[in-house]
């Protein structure tokens, strides 16, 4: 008997053992190894934010899609018939839906991003096991146009290529999350009791560009070019004054909506990656420098050797140059208008090559124009000490120089802003969704390039180019245009090839007062007309005729920057009080209806960043302000916000701040909603805008 | 009339078993709480009530009605035994299920009672000694015939059960430490070489001692070493000659941790719920593993952790502390009766249930391998919880008649 009851001591006492081992000792690992297999998160995705054009015109936004996935263990048996229900569907052949519903994993994608009314096909019965998602994907709504400076955002809805791109970090926003529970079937569930943290939605980009000069070059642009059969081009507007692009056009255009088949080369925003012999379109900078050191005369004649001069090296050899057209003598003035080589190559003689290296830098050849889009490139503009023999008198004429589209239109708009050069920019300004103004961009003077004299006298002559030159073709009745040609021969592959041509055309109108610069550069037109005079110049007169005559631009009235609300995306107005909501909504011309009593927004349709109908009001779901008991007061959400608007925020509810980093508050301690004592320290935890943005991933 | 309650009427046994079946009730409503699975609850109560009354009828019977009733019953489960792998039917690969309608019948749970009963009677007769190699053999059929029954099902669960009962009857018969050790050599010596050389060798050695100093003829003690040896490599051999996925299962067998989304599943996630428990536990139908499913067929062979999870260490303890004072009182009650037959029949019945508690709070809390065995009073089950309930009332009714003879 002793022995059978020291057997059951021994046992009681092992088993007893064990208990203490495991709810004791082991106990915090298990509780967080059982805390990680029931808990997960689930991200709220922000909503990214919207660019609309500078007269408030939405150009991307959002809209809702569907994405089906599935749990091919728990669909199991129903996945022939559920195949088959998506096949008719999607006209997809079923196999490809049953190989997925095949595998062996708890999470497949059947159908991405497709339109929000298939969620009505699938029936009750069918949804065990079937996940639908509800994503937003960019909206474009003006599909065609703009898509290179727009850029490309990839299936998670980051940006990948142009402004998309470089304001990623504002559009973005922050996803919040939910915790959700899962069980041991893995079924997800959420949780009532978690902490649910709200994403914070992108911020909104307002742009410089104005749609319907945007739409205006691209369509003249195409007509252009397929007038001339050319293999692609590119167009600029320029507010020379203030440096803003109004419009910025690549042909062949891209179809943001379909990545798949978007052809790599054009999707590059040529006007900034890119970089061209000017040709003759330069001759802006030797003439600048031949005023400024004033070489030259009015009246003095340049003798242009009837079209064909072998121009002397000094150390005996000879290099030749010609002309379109031979011409004998011809002033200075006539030597522009009708864009004389010869003449110019004579006059840089007397320029030098330090002076006209150096108004080539000053017009801003050589060095990126820090415009706020990605990718742009410097150009190449050799120092005098690397030069040939030939050198001075090419690039007189515009060769053995690379620049891009917007350094060239840039450096006429300097000119016809009367010799001061603007920085070019497209993003006018930023703004949170709590209408806080994250940037908002003034235009910036580089510097003075030429003397406000010597831009009328320049700007006079290539008034004359227009009237009488080689700019003929760009002619508007009642508009004084000022501009210049250029024909330069394309340089592929070491030499240059025969009967290839960038054919341009840069003007600014109307003269007495430039309230715009435009760019037309057409890529190897295939017909005869293939110089700047023939290709680009009438383009530009097409688009100069439409711009100036529906525009109020030219009568001096400045556009509001809220014109029209049927296309306006709705601001957030969520938490604020009525009185505040009120206000946002009726700065953007919207009208709203509350539903529900309380002072506070507790929600509101459409969702911030949506597109609203013509005539559709917003509705306001109303809540009860939450109020603290007395002696408390109740912590305010600080995630999301700035450091100074937080503080802000602290101080206005009785609350002492204690701060680390720096950037945008992610993370705060008592958290939101609790109450607490006024005075309360409230620690919060900031980081730079861009880190905030990543590690909320 | 209090002086017959107090003499005749075991409530030292009972009272704990009350509590128990309370806390397997609550346990069992909890489990099936969040599966929907309601209906499961109220057939427990049904089992739970009508297993007490049984019990209470049990405990009246005479004791020479159980004497008489002792070969009849066991060669009737036996036939039970042999139909059920005719007729039965199959469920997760074993058949042990007799269907009568809607009443589903396990003939191996009453089996071990009339096991134990025959074995009791057997080993009662004034004739009959461990110390002859015959007694050893006719007591070891006993035991074995239905044990082999069982392992065709196969399951392997309830044999490991009649080995847990046979092992302390034999004790109990006056066996001798040389056939104790050339019983349990070979198992321990086989378990020893699945871990690896080392352990084999150790065990090998301690057997070799243990026999040396039985003091037991010198040929009978070689004969049964070298076999023990024999077996315990064979074993290797036999491992080294299993496919990758059999290795497999015998090594998730040992180390459950190895595999944990696989065979080690169910013992990681019992584990994770009960130490997630902590010391008081995270209170009634708030245990996180339970609620959420985590653990397969927790009502069942895995009731152990709602307790534990629920109640945390407290809880756990206490129900330990119940089952084992339930076991105490069986060993009592073997110790003071006066005849033989009661007093093995004791022993047979509280080493069934004692090995039912060890195998299966040793398999929840990682200690053991996953066998199929239910926990006495929790698990949900009406076979299990009858079968358990007339042990509780024989025990009882061996109480009541400790003094004849």
């Amino acid at each position: 008997m002793l022995w059978l009851k020291i057997s059951l001591l021994v046992l009681f006492a092992v088993v007893a053992l064990r208990l203490v081992q495991i709810q004791v000792l082991e106990s915090a690992s298990l509780k967080e190894r059982a805390r990680r297999q029931y808990q997960t998160r689930a991200p709220l995705p922000a909503i990214r934010g919207n660019l609309y054009d500078r007269n408030g015109k939405v150009l991307v936004s959002n809209e809702m899609t569907l994405s089906f996935a599935a749990d091919p263990k728990t669909v199991g048996d129903r996945g022939g018939a559920l195949a088959d229900r998506f096949s008719r569907a999607f006209g997809k052949p079923a196999r490809f839906y049953r190989e997925k519903l095949s595998e062996d994993r708890r999470f497949v994608y059947l159908e991405r991003r497709v339109a929000t009314r298939y969620g009505r096909m699938i029936s009750a019965s069918e949804r065990e096991g079937l996940l639908e998602i509800r994503e937003a994907r960019r909206l474009y709504h003006y599909r065609r146009i703009g898509g290179q400076v727009i850029g490309f955002t990839d299936i998670d809805n980051r940006g990948i290529s142009g402004l998309e791109l470089s304001l990623d970090r504002y559009l973005k926003g922050a996803d919040g999350y939910i915790i959700l529970q899962r069980d041991g079937h893995g079924r997800k569930k959420p949780v009532v009791d978690y902490p649910r943290v709200e994403p914070v939605n992108g911020s909104s980009a307002l742009l410089t560009i104005d749609t319907e000069y945007q739409a205006i070059i691209e369509e003249e642009l195409a007509r252009g070019i397929d007038r001339t059969q050319a293999e692609g081009g590119l167009a600029i507007i320029l507010d020379p004054v203030t440096g803003e692009i109004l419009a910025m056009a690549n042909y062949p255009p891209v179809d943001l909506t379909d990545i798949a088949h978007a052809n790599q080369d054009a999707m590059r925003n040529r006007t900034i990656t890119d970089m061209f012999e000017p040709g003759s379109v330069f001759k802006l900078v030797t003439a600048s420098a031949a005023l400024e050191k004033r070489v030259v005369t009015p009246d003095q004649k340049f003798f242009a050797e009837n079209g064909r001069w072998n121009a002397p090296l000094g150390n005996g050899k000879t290099h030749p140059i010609s002309d379109v057209h031979p011409y004998g003598l011809l002033t200075f003035q006539e030597a522009i208008e009708v864009s004389s080589n010869i003449a110019f190559a004579k006059i840089s003689d007397r320029i030098g090559a330090e002076s006209l290296y150096k108004m080539a830098r000053n017009y801003g050849f050589g060095v990126e124009t820090g415009v706020d889009l990605p990718g742009e490139v410097n150009g190449a503009l050799k120092k005098p000490s690397e030069w040939s023999g030939t050198t001075l008198h090419t690039m007189s004429y515009g060769y053995e120089v690379g620049v891009t589209p917007l350094q060239l239109i840039a450096a006429y708009a300097a000119l016809a802003n009367r010799g001061v050069l603007m920085k070019p920019f497209i993003v006018r300004s930023v703004t949170d969704e709590n209408q806080e103004v994250l940037v908002d961009a003034r235009p910036q003077v580089v510097r003075r390039v030429v003397d406000q004299s010597l831009a009328e006298t320049l700007t006079r002559y290539l008034e004359g180019v227009v009237e009488r030159g080689t700019g003929k073709g760009a002619r508007v009745d009642g508009l004084r245009i000022a501009g210049k040609t250029g024909t330069s021969r394309k340089y592929v592959g070491g030499k240059y090839q025969a009967g290839a041509y960038t054919a341009s055309f840069v003007g600014y109108f109307p003269a007495e007062d430039p309230k715009v610069v435009c760019l037309v550069m057409i890529d190897q037109p295939k017909t005869g007309e293939y110089t700047g005079g023939l290709a680009s110049a009438p383009i530009f007169r097409e688009i100069a005729t439409k711009i100036y005559a529906m525009s109020d631009r030219f009568r001096r009235k400045e556009a509001p920057v809220v014109a029209s609300a049927d296309l306006l995306g709705v601001p957030d107005v969520l938490n604020r009080s009525l009185a505040s909501a009120q206000e946002i909504l009726s700065a953007r011309g919207l009208r709203y209806e509350t539903r529900g009593e309380g002072s506070v927004i507790a929600s509101q349709t459409p969702r911030a960043g949506f597109a609203i109908g013509h005539g559709e009001k917003v509705i306001l779901q109303m809540k009860k302000q939450v109020s603290a008991a007395p002696g408390y007061v109740v912590v305010p959400n600080l995630r999301g916000l700035s450091v100074r608007r937080a503080i802000d925020v602290l101080a206005g509810n009785q609350l002492d701040v204690s701060l680390s980093g720096s950037g945008l508050v992610v993370s705060q301690s008592p958290e939101a909603g609790g109450q607490t004592r006024p005075g309360t320290r409230v620690v919060i935890r900031c980081e730079p805008r861009d880190r905030t943005l990543l590690s909320a991933r | 009339m209090l002086k017959y309650f107090t003499e005749y009427f075991d409530y030292r046994t009972l009272l704990p078993v009350l509590l128990l079946l309370a806390i397997g009730l609550g346990s069992v409503y909890s489990a099936t709480f969040d599966a929907r699975v309601p209906e499961i609850f109220y057939r427990q109560l049904v089992w739970a009530v009508a297993g007490l009354f049984i019990a209470l009828a049990v405990a009246f019977v005479p004791l020479r009605l159980l004497l008489a009733a002792a070969y009849p019953a066991y060669f009737l489960a036996v036939f039970l035994l042999v139909s059920v792998l005719l007729i039965g039917k199959t469920v997760s690969g074993s058949t042990s299920w007799f269907s009568l309608g809607a009443l589903r019948l396990q003939p191996s749970e009453f089996a071990k009672i009339t096991t134990a009963l025959a074995l009791a009677k057997y080993l009662a007769r004034t004739e009959v000694s461990l110390t002859h190699l015959k007694s050893l053999l006719i007591a070891s059929g006993i035991v074995l015939l239905p044990l082999a029954l069982i392992m065709l099902q196969p399951d392997t669960g309830t044999a490991i059960i009649y080995i847990g009962m046979y092992l302390p009857v034999l004790y109990w018969g006056g066996a001798s430490r040389f056939t104790m050790t050339a019983i349990i050599g070979p198992g321990v010596v086989a378990i020893a070489a699945l871990f690896g050389t080392t352990p084999f060798l150790i065990a090998v050695l301690a057997v070799g001692l243990i026999l040396y100093y039985t003091r037991e003829n010198r040929i009978a003690a070689a004969v049964v070493f070298s076999l023990i040896v024999l077996i315990g490599i064979s074993v290797q051999f036999f491992y080294n000659g299993l496919k990758p996925y059999q290795q497999k299962r015998i090594d998730t067998f040992l180390d459950p941790g190895a595999d944990p989304l696989g065979a080690g599943y169910n013992i990681v996630q019992s584990k994770v719920a009960i130490g997630s428990g902590g010391l008081l536990g995270k209170g009634f139908l708030h245990g996180t593993q339970t609620q959420l499913n985590f653990i397969p067929e927790q009502w069942t062979d895995f009731i152990f952790c709602v307790p534990g999870e629920e109640f945390g260490f407290v809880g756990a303890i206490t129900v330990l502390a119940l089952l084992t004072s339930v076991l105490a009182r069986g060993l009592m009650i073997a110790a003071s009766a006066r005849n033989s037959f009661s007093s093995y029949l004791a022993i047979a019945l509280t080493s069934v249930v004692a090995a039912h508690v060890f195998i299966n709070i040793g398999m929840s809390l990682g200690l053991l391998p996953v066998v199929g065995v239910p926990l006495p009073f929790l698990s949900y089950g009406g076979s299990a919880l009858l079968a358990t309930m007339i042990m509780i009332g024989l025990l009882m009714n061996l109480h009541a008649h400790r003094k004849e003879y």
